[in-house]
Parts: structure tokens; sequence; C-alpha cells
């Protein structure tokens, strides 16, 4: 059974490279070039790392319900393998947009966490998916477990849309979401960067992951030698 | 006054160390777990 797909080992690498060169030339940009914004002053500077991780980790997890759907009508592993990746990487980047958040909420809002539709909805999300990280681990059997797994992402990932619309659906603390069309020009580029920037690192750390998940099956799915073999 | 937060930078800060030290300490996971099962695999 072939497990480990490695035809392009130093690929991540590389993507690693041009996401880490984006993100510091974005964050540069960001902190000492960009000018402050009118009422939130320097605090805003946050904003270009906060949301390009929000669509990265929301990427993230949407990649993980691509890879639980086509597990689930191939039976073939190394979608398995990508999901795990991705469900890690979404929740390490969801993990992150809430330190973040509650950062950038101190200043603005006067607190550090509010229970409002988008904060609550992203807290839930990220819950939902370590949730089934944790599943992942217990279950030892590999074929029940990309299959449980697999259903419990499709069932998670509806929320995934649901953060994103948050905003629009509830009356909510947080502003409408942010993209080039609704912010000044001075502030696309280092958004932009960072965006691609994280989008690169994202992918590589997916990759990578993905990776060591396929050796860890490839290991797992070997059968057992038959009695009186050499082992 | 004209109603911009005044300072900040504090929190700035905070929020890029923050992401700095989660993706930087991620990633290094990342590494050491590939490298780890690079290793078992070549005893293996």
């Amino acid at each position: 059974m072939h497990v480990d797909n490695n035809r392009f080992p130093r690929l991540p690498w590389i993507i690693l490279g041009i996401g880490i060169l984006f993100l510091a030339i974005g964050s540069y940009i960001g902190l000492f070039v960009a000018p402050p914004e009118a009422l939130m002053g320097q605090v805003q500077r946050i904003m270009y790392v906060h949301v390009p991780t929000a669509w990265n980790a929301l990427l993230a997890l949407t990649f993980a319900f691509v890879c639980a759907v086509i597990f689930l009508f191939k039976s073939d592993w190394k979608w398995d393998a990508r999901m795990e990746a991705a469900i890690e990487v979404g929740v390490v980047l969801g993990f992150l947009l809430c330190c973040q958040g509650s950062i950038w909420a101190k200043p603005t809002w006067g607190v550090w966490w509010d229970w409002d539709p988008r904060l609550t909805t992203t807290a839930v999300l990220v819950f939902a998916f370590l949730g089934i990280l944790a599943l992942r681990k217990f279950v030892e059997d590999p074929g029940r477990r990309a299959i449980w797994s697999a259903v419990a992402t499709i069932i998670a990932s509806v929320d995934v849309p649901i953060v994103y619309y948050s905003v629009r659906w509830w009356n909510s603390l947080h502003q409408l979401q942010s993209s080039p069309s609704t912010v000044s020009r001075q502030f696309w580029l280092p958004l932009r960067m960072n965006a691609f920037g994280i989008l690169f690192l994202m992918t590589a750390f997916i990759m990578l992951r993905a990776r060591v998940a396929s050796m860890r099956l490839a290991q797992e799915l070997v059968p057992p030698p038959a009695v009186g073999e050499n082992v | 006054m004209n109603g911009m937060i005044p300072g900040g930078w504090g929190f700035v800060v905070a929020a890029y160390s923050v992401t700095a030290i989660v993706l930087a300490v991620y990633g290094a996971s990342v590494i050491a777990r590939l490298r780890n099962e690079i290793n078992r695999r070549t005893h293996d």
C-alpha cells in the first residue's frame, strides 16, 4: 500500500523560505512604513497579522473539509494524512487568531474577550477541531480513525462559513470582514504581503506535517510478519 | 484629543511577538517530528 507520497522533497522548504521572506517584508512595512489609522492609531497595525491569520486559518480548515470528502469517496490514505495536517495547522492558526484578537480587543473594546458571535463561533471552531485531533490520538485502528475523523471534520466544517458570516448575520462587536476593498490603499501592501506570507507558511507546514502523518501511517499499515518469518 | 487611541505600541509588539513565537515553535515541532520519523525509518 503506497502512503508516503514524497515526490518533491524540497518544495515545502522552498515555500517555507518564501513565506518567511514575505512575512518579514510585510511586517516591516506594516510596523514602520504604513501610517497609523485615523481612529485606532498604532493599534491598527495588529490587522496586518490578525486578518491574514484569520483568512488562512479558515482556508486550512476548508482544505481539511475537502480532504475529508475526498478520503470518504476515494479511500486514499494520502488524503487522510493531508486532513490530519490541515486540521493541526488550522487549529494552531485558530489559536493564534484568538490570541491576536484578544490583544487587539483590549485597547479597542476595553476587554480581552467578549462572547460576541464572531469570537464565540471562532472558539467553537478551534475546540471542535481540537476534539478531532484528540479523537485521532485515541483511536488506534487506522481505518476507523480515518473514517470517524473525516465524518467529524465534515460536521465541524459547518462552523467555517458561520464564523465568516457571523459579523453579517448577527449584531457583533467585531467589525465586518476586512479586504483590500474595505481598507485604505496605504494599508494594502502589508496586508497582502502578510496574507501571502502566512499562506506560504501554512502550505509548507501542511506539506511537512502531511509527510509526518504519511510516514506514521505507512508504518501502521505494514502487515504483521507471518509466524516464523524473519523480522 | 482627536478620538485616536493613544499609544498602543505595547499591544502591537505583543501581537507580533505572539505571532512569531507561535509560528516558530509550531514550525520547529513539525520539523523535529519529521526528523524523528526519518531517523526511525532509517533505523528500521
